[in-house]
């Protein structure tokens, strides 16, 4: 969704959370998945979806998770 | 869905690499009923939400992932200068969706359209910002805690 949606976003994992930044924009708030440092975590799709607000590109992104729409 | 707007006040402490910092944010957030699902959106600082099946379970895991993501900045920076600059732009991130619908829900509460009994009313232009301040003499009198309104 993100290498559709929001082109060159790159995700930073943190202790706590994983950061998604994009356009010089930072969503801080991404859970790391119920067993913290997976590489790919089954996130909370709630938590996607406001993700995909805050970068405004929710439209697109329902587009290709359709668990958001 | 409806929407409440927030203002809220947290005052945390966090130790960081070489420094012990007090942060005092005065912020403002968009409280979502989903269907019974409550979800808050950080506008100041922004991006960053948190969800619950109450108003206070979601405000609650809200100030808890402010306080983790203050521990994630504090890890990624190297002194007190580079994390006062790094929660400022944290603060300054405004999640622009969610202020537009907060302004909206700001009007209905001003026309007694919108309440929520259980949270104080305070102005809507409330003073907002982010205070960070290096801790080098440590004061029972700086401890605070936190509280949450709606915007009026």
């Amino acid at each position: 969704m993100l290498d559709a949606c929001a082109p060159g976003a790159v995700i930073v994992p943190k202790p706590h959370h994983n950061w998604v930044v994009w356009y010089g924009r930072t969503y801080r708030g991404l859970p790391r998945g119920k067993h913290g440092a997976r590489q790919n975590p089954e996130i909370e799709i709630g938590h996607v979806k406001k993700m995909a607000r805050f970068f405004e590109i929710l439209h697109c992104a329902k587009t290709k998770m359709p668990a958001l729409a | 869905m409806t929407r409440y707007p927030l203002l809220y006040a947290r005052r945390e402490l966090v130790e960081g690499n070489g420094f012990v910092a007090r942060v005092a944010v005065s912020g403002r957030a968009l409280l979502t009923d989903e269907d019974g699902d409550f979800w808050v959106e950080g506008i100041n600082p922004g991006g960053f939400a948190a969800n619950g099946k109450s108003p206070s379970e979601a405000l609650a895991e809200l100030c808890s992932t402010f306080r983790a993501i203050l521990f994630d900045i504090a890890a990624d920076t190297e002194s007190f200068g580079d994390f006062r600059a790094a929660v400022q732009k944290f603060f300054d991130e405004t999640n622009a969706p969610a202020l537009r619908e907060w302004d909206e829900a700001v009007q209905q509460v001003k026309a007694g359209k919108l309440n929520a009994e259980w949270l104080a009313k305070r102005p809507a232009d409330t003073k907002l910002g982010v205070d960070v301040v290096e801790v080098r003499q440590p004061a029972a009198t700086n401890n605070e805690l936190g509280e949450a309104a709606l915007a009026a």
